[in-house]
């Protein structure tokens, strides 16, 4: 008889233990603003936003609905906030792309534009982007807003100008060159690095 | 063998409860005959005595043969030529609306203008004085300021709700504070300091309590009875395109069809100690640093 009870209790704890550990675990799981706070890839200035969003019709429902909702499955409900509080690159894009009423610089709003950068931008991709631009121009202009972008290079012709390293770069580019090899190979080749580093030069 | 034979009784009990169908709660009658006078549309079949079948209503297939919790009420026939704006635009195919409908207890002045203090007591013991409030225990609700609102309202019956319903940081405490000083306005919480239906909606329409007094002051530019007003907007489709893929994620991961409320822009603002619209009852709590 004993034994019996001393086996319901403990199995009694247990449930309650294991109840009580999922409970916890859900309080503690973040929620999706403390998860937005660990993005790097988009910085969104509230206070800069509240006067154009108000002109538009809403300043804080636009991005986060409160549409009405007859869902009562709390977990599947969370979710869905989740998913519905999302950044929607669209709107964003709407004035800083398509109008360009408002600032268009990535960087802006991506304070690092490698999380946004495609894929096959890998090494050496400037002397690759050739065929990607040639068919599908639109698909480049979708970051690369400022014509300038292309024209600097294409159109440069034997200027002295440099587009993306100011004047005297060449002589100070080592640290920033050991620091982060793959940003000097979206643009330039091995081949390009071998041309004065040779036999073991620093 | 008296142990032997409590455990077969609870089996064979065990076994009858799981042969009768499992309602959810607040199911219709079923088996029931249908009123007299009462004419549902043709399509809604009835059993072999006129009684309410499952069919009568839901347009699932051998729906009595799906365990509850597996039936999925969001696809289009659930109900019956679904899908529908609201259940009750389902309920009323076969009961009459006038007269059926339930009243809004928002709406407290009657035809003549008059207050009617039958309202006050959905919600208060006693109908209270306003002029003469000074703290919330003179109130003497009947519930617990979370639970007044439920029943008529769900408790996430929009979308933000649930992560709302969170004691406020201390930070947030203090935000709420000041705009209750800046706008004279309560932002007032539950009975476990959480943030609460009415935190930010008041129940009351324009009027009941003098807007000159905190209680009272709110977002009227529209009358009670017309309910919020709607918009569509443009960006509709794209957030509802843009949101499609990580949403068929979800659905998949939950293993359950999930309806993405529709994106609209509110126009018409009603019972709101702030307007939303602007933002100034989102900012009562929320500051940035940019």
């Amino acid at each position: 008889m004993k034994i019996r009870l001393i086996f319901s209790l403990c199995l009694l704890f247990f449930t309650l233990f294991a109840v009580s550990a999922e409970v916890v675990k859900q309080e503690n799981e973040p929620k999706w603003w403390e998860k937005r706070r660990q993005r790097a890839d988009i910085f969104f200035p509230h206070n800069a936003h509240q006067e154009i969003m108000k002109n538009r019709g809403d300043v804080c429902m636009a991005c986060h609905p409160f549409s009405g909702t007859k869902l009562t499955d709390l977990k599947m409900l969370s979710k869905l906030e989740t998913l519905s509080n999302e950044p929607l690159e669209a709107i964003c894009h709407e004035c800083h792309v398509a109008e360009r009423s408002a600032p268009i610089a990535c960087e802006y709003c991506h304070p690092d534009t490698h999380a946004i950068r495609p894929e096959d931008h890998s090494f050496d991709y400037k002397t690759i982007h050739g065929e990607a631009a040639i068919k599908d121009q639109a698909a480049c202009r979708l970051c690369h807003l400022d014509l300038s972008f292309c024209t600097d290079c294409h159109f440069r012709r034997n200027t002295p100008h440099r587009v993306n390293h100011p004047l005297g770069y060449r002589d100070r580019h080592g640290l920033e060159a050991r620091m982060d090899p793959a940003t000097c190979g979206s643009c330039h080749n091995a081949g390009y690095c071998r041309e004065c580093h040779r036999g073991g030069n620093p | 063998m008296r142990s032997l034979f409590f455990f077969i009784l609870i089996f064979i009990s065990i076994g009858v409860a799981a042969a009768e169908i499992k309602l959810p709660p607040l199911h219709h009658p079923v088996g029931v005959k249908l009123a007299q006078g009462m004419e549902p549309p043709e399509a809604f079949v009835l059993g072999r005595q006129s009684e309410l079948i499952c069919d009568t209503c839901h347009g699932v297939s051998d729906l009595e043969k799906i365990p509850l919790e597996e039936v999925d009420s969001s696809v289009e026939d659930f109900l019956l030529q679904g899908p529908y704006d609201s259940l009750t635009t389902f309920c009323y195919l076969c009961h009459e609306k006038q007269g059926m409908e339930r009243f809004n207890v928002h709406l407290m002045f009657d035809q003549g203008g008059r207050l009617d203090e039958q309202r006050c007591l959905y919600c208060h013991q006693e109908s209270p004085e306003p002029e003469q409030v000074t703290d919330r225990s003179q109130l003497k609700f009947r519930l617990p300021l979370e639970n007044l609102c439920l029943g008529c309202h769900l408790k996430t019956p929009h979308l933000n709700t649930l992560a709302h319903q969170v004691e406020p940081s201390e930070e947030i405490r203090e935000a709420m504070k000041k705009a209750e000083e800046k706008h004279q306005i309560i932002l007032p919480l539950d009975s476990r300091k959480r943030v609460t239906c009415v935190t930010c909606h008041t129940p009351h329409e324009q009027g009941v309590i003098d807007s000159d007094r905190a209680g009272g002051k709110q977002v009227a530019d529209h009358p009670v009875n017309e309910g919020i007003g709607y918009r569509d907007d443009p960006w509709g489709g794209v957030y509802l395109e843009d949101k499609k893929v990580r949403l068929a994620g979800l659905q998949q991961t939950l293993d359950k069809t999930i309806e993405l409320p529709a994106y609209r822009r509110i126009e018409k603002e009603i019972l709101l100690r702030l307007p939303a619209k602007d933002g100034s009852l989102c900012q009562a709590c929320h500051q940035f640093q940019e």
